[in-house]
Parts: C-alpha cells; structure tokens; sequence
C-alpha cells in the first residue's frame, strides 16, 4: 500500500524525464550538426536577443504591476487581476492571431508603427511583442503572490523609520519577495525562450530556435530537429537552475 | 506638543473621533478592541487619512482632510503589536535601519536599556517573542523619534517580561523626555506606564484623566465596565456604587468605605487566588478575595467596598461627548 505513492511519483517522474534522457543520449548531433548548424547559432542569437529585452520589459512593467495588484484593494483592482488572467489562458496559436489583428500592417496600432517606420511582423520587435505575451502573466502573478506575503506591518514600520515608499521597496520589500520573484522570473524566461505558437505567427523570421526547430523538423527530419533542441535546452535550462539552486541555498541559509 | 481634533472614518462601522494633547510624558489609549485606539494612532503615525479635524505638532499643522505629511516626515517612531522586524538583516541592522548616526552614544544606551547587546548578530528569526519585540522597540528609539507610537507592544509578553520591560521602557521615557502615545486594553499596563489616559469606546473618547483619578472616578457605568468593575449596587435613588473585585475587603472597615453584609454563595479560584461570590443583604451580588479555600456556602460574612464610585443608574453618562466642531 506504501509503495503505491511512491509508484506513481516514479511514474510521472518517468513520463516526464524520459523525451529528455533520449534527447541526452541522442547521438547523431555530429551528423546532423553539420546541416543544422548554419540555422543553429543565428537562430540561438535571435533567440538570447530577443528574450534579453522581453524579459527587461517584463522584469520592469510586471514588478511594478504585480506591486499595485498585491497592495491595492478595491473592485477595479479585483476586476483587472481576473481579466489579466486571460491572456494566461489563451492558447500560443490565439495569441499569435491576435497580436497580428493589433500589430500587423492592418492592424489597430500596426498602421501606427508602419508610419513611423516600424515594423512588427517578422522583426526582432514582433518576436519581442509575442514572448512578452506569453510570459508576462506568469511573472506578473508571481510577482503578485510574492509582494503578498510581504507583510505591509513591514513597509509601514519602515517608513515610521524615516524610509520614503521607493526607499521602502528596495531595502525591503524587495529583498523579501526576492524568492517569489525569481521563481516567477525563471517561468517566464522558460515560457519566453520557448515561445513559438504566437511567434511562429507573428515573426516567422528571423527564426528563433523553436521556430529553427519546426524548419529543421519538417525539411530534415526528427534528428535535425533533435539536434537544435539538444541547443535550445543548453542555452533555456542553465538560468532557471542557477535560480532554483539560488533559492534552495537561501532557504537553507536563513535557518543557520 | 500634540494636538489632536479629529474624526477617521476609514470604512470603519462607526467613526473615531478624538480630542487630546500630549505634551510630554505618557498617554495612554485605552479601550476594548475595536474601539478605535489603533485607528487613532495609526492616523497620528500618518497612515490614514481624516475625515475632519487636524493633527498638530508643535503647532505645525501634520494633517488635515485636505494634505498630510507623509509618515517618514513626521519622526514619529510606531511599533505595533507584531515586532515587524526585518528577517533578512540582523538585529544590529534592524536597530540601525532608522538611526541619524550610527555611531552614536543613544544607540549604545538603547541597546543596553532593552538588554539586546547579546543578539546583535543573529537574524530575528532566532529570536523568542519577547526578544523581538525588545528589539523593534530599540529600533523605534534608536531612530531618534520626537513622538514614539505604541500600538499594545507588550501583549505578547508573559506578565514578568511585560513589567521588566515597561518599567525599563518608562524610565528612559523619562530620561530622554520623550513624549508617548500607548494603545492599551489592560488598565494594568496603563496603570503601571502612563501619566495620563484617554478611555476610548465605539469611537470616541469618553473620559480623560491619571489612571489614578479615571479609575476612583469613573464617569459613566460603561467606563466603570471598561476599568473591570464589574458589580453594580444600588445605593440610593437613582444612584448605583461600582464595585471592583480587587477593591472589597472582608470585613467592617468604615474608614474606607461603604461597609455590608452579606452570605457568602460560592467560593472558587482566581488567577491563583481564591475569590467568594457575596450576595448583599441590601441586594445584589459582588466578588470578594476570599482568604482560603474553606468558604461555607450560606456564611455570613461583612465586606468593605473601599472607596466606591458612585454612579447614575441606568447607564446615564456625567460627561456629554464633545463632537468635534
């Protein structure tokens, strides 16, 4: 009866990490490198480019959002947090559509870009738009619960000190919600490095890896595409991990 | 000096409306929970707004219904009844986080007053909760305040700390001159701290006074309440005595007081004394310290009320409130 749980855990343990054992043991990397490669390295620039300014966007206008949904009460502020979470809910493909619908060359505020000499359709800028989509709620949310368990007694204190409400964040409330953050930091880089329903709509090129990673698949076969995968989790799983460890050490440390 | 005039609502049931002055020296709030004391203080801190009215300081207006000074203009050191230290610095961080100068000799008498030098460097998390909250109220004074806030800091103490620290706390107080605001539910606390108290209840501020006078003279039956007098004897028309279990004394002693007799219905234990239910010949019952365990039902017995208040019947108050104009 014992052994159940722990069958099942191995069983969703197994699921989940077999595809990346045979990923890891996938031998043909020398083969196929020397077909994906000329596709690899742009596509992996692309891919860092693009996901180091929408994870600055996010960083800057999710914690900022995920502060004012954390502190402010209200019916307007309860409204917003339940429709921000649609965006969460949508699938890539939709979404993808959908930014075309506002930023396409026909699109709401796509006209406007065109006038001023933007483009965002098949531009680093669309690959942005369409990462920042994906991941910002995951942060934003996170970001939310982790400025909620910061208790407000706290920043009231430190402003009974003398600390004006700026002062107050970063000396704070910041250091505090830091293991919140990073979690919520280290979902949404995964969510935006991977991007590829809504981008593969909106900014076929230049070709991020997942987009690189389609191509490959359909004009080389499984192994080609195997071999740019193998790329996109070298270059997607060391940050998040570094994170994680980061948090484990912390939580450790705290208890010294 | 602080003057305060003025009504908080605050999405409060009812509003707070307040009238006080603090010069120097220690006032205390007091009241049950839910009176308004924490809203009261918390508006003098800066940190709700007002309805009417306005909070002075020196003369200098702080806050009105229109502007406010915000909080960490003010110096007006506020520690609540969580100690809300800082868990990710230490204790000597935490009691620095508010201090002009860090090398100065006040910190070094703060630290030595609250006996906290042997914490210095660990986290708050390592600490118990009476060594929290010694340290968030070194911190509060190492800040160098003009006005320090007290929101029931000593609640979560046990008895033998809460009067170490207090007594500690007061003589600094004193020292430094500086002025104190103490919300408190337990008279004993106000007793045993302020020089003056504001008994506060559904919002308002009710009667005023030394803890002394305030508790020989309630004004209305709901302050007798409030102050733990807890039976209420006729005496003649119209008027009723508060009678307060710590205030009865067995037998005939005239001198004190108003002298009766009575039977003894129930002897039982209190707070690790023994305590007697009395039923009055001239009607009404009233608890008594018994000397032991060995009361007899039905026992006549003679007690003392020392010194009792005398109150209207029917709960008619002395005093009218005064609604701020």
């Amino acid at each position: 009866m014992r052994a159940i749980p722990i069958l099942l855990t191995a069983l969703v343990g197994g699921f989940l990490l077999l595809p990346v054992a045979v990923l890891a043991t996938h031998t043909s990397i020398a083969f196929h490198g020397q077909n994906a490669v000329p596709d690899a390295w742009p596509s992996l620039v692309a891919s860092l480019e693009a996901t180091a300014w929408s994870m600055a966007v996010i960083l800057l206008l999710g914690t900022v959002a995920g502060y004012m949904l954390a502190r402010r009460a209200g019916v307007l502020w309860r409204a917003l947090e339940f429709l921000l979470l649609i965006p969460l809910l949508l699938p890539p493909l939709v979404i993808g559509l959908l930014l075309m619908s506002v930023y396409g060359p026909y699109g709401l505020l796509g006209q406007w870009l065109s006038a001023l000499r933007l483009s965002a359709t098949n531009t680093l800028l669309a690959v942005v738009l369409a990462q920042i989509y994906e991941a910002m709620p995951y942060y934003l949310f996170a970001a939310q619960g982790a400025f909620s368990q910061v208790d407000a007694g706290l920043e009231r204190t430190s402003q009974s000190l003398g600390r004006p409400p700026l002062q107050t964040f970063f000396r704070v409330t910041l250091p505090l919600s830091l293991p919140g953050l990073s979690a919520g930091f280290a979902m949404a880089f995964a969510r935006s490095i991977g991007a590829f329903g809504a981008v593969i709509v909106i900014a076929y090129y230049p070709h991020t890896l997942p987009v690189a990673a389609w191509i490959a698949l359909e004009e080389q076969g499984l192994p080609a595409a195997l071999t740019l995968a193998a790329l996109f989790l070298l270059a997607a799983l060391p940050l998040p991990l570094i994170l994680l460890l980061w948090r484990r050490l912390r939580h450790a440390d705290r208890f010294v | 000096m602080l003057t305060v005039s003025c009504e908080i609502h605050a999405g409060r049931p009812f509003p707070v409306r307040a009238k006080l002055q603090l010069d120097e020296g220690m006032l205390c709030l007091f009241g049950q929970s839910g009176a308004g004391k924490s809203t009261l203080l918390s508006a003098i801190a800066g940190f709700l707004p007002l309805h009417a009215g306005e909070i002075r300081w020196s003369g200098r207006v702080l806050a009105d219904n229109r502007r406010q000074t915000p909080p960490w203009r003010r110096r007006f050191s506020y520690v609540e009844q969580q100690a809300n230290l800082f868990d990710h610095l230490t204790v000597r961080q935490n009691i620095l986080y508010g201090a002009p100068d860090r090398r100065s000799g006040a910190v070094k008498d703060v630290v030595e007053m609250l006996d906290v030098a042997d914490h210095l460097d660990k986290r708050p998390s390592a600490l118990s909760g009476g060594q929290r909250q010694r340290v968030a109220l070194a911190r509060a004074l190492a800040a160098d305040p003009v006005l320090l806030l007290l929101d029931e800091p000593f609640s979560a103490l046990d008895v033998a700390a809460r009067e170490q620290i207090m007594d500690a706390l007061r003589g600094f107080l004193r020292k430094r001159r500086l002025p104190t605001v103490l919300v408190s539910h337990q008279f004993t606390d106000v007793q045993r701290f302020g020089d003056e108290v504001a008994v506060m209840d559904t919002g308002a501020v009710v009667q005023t006074g030394t803890p002394t006078d305030v508790f020989a003279r309630p004004a209305t039956r709901r302050v007798a309440e409030l102050l733990g007098y807890r039976h209420f004897v006729p005496a003649a028309e119209g008027v009723e005595l508060a009678v307060h279990p710590d205030r009865v004394v067995l037998g005939e002693f005239a001198e004190l007081g108003r002298v009766y007799g009575g039977r003894v219905e129930r002897v039982f234990p209190f707070e690790g004394r023994m305590r007697a239910f009395v039923r009055l010949d001239g009607g009404g019952v009233i608890e008594a310290a018994w000397r032991d365990a060995n009361g007899v039902a039905g026992q006549s017995v003679r007690v003392t009320l020392i010194d009792p208040p005398r109150l209207p019947c029917f709960g008619s108050s002395l005093l009218p409130h005064h609604p701020i104009n």
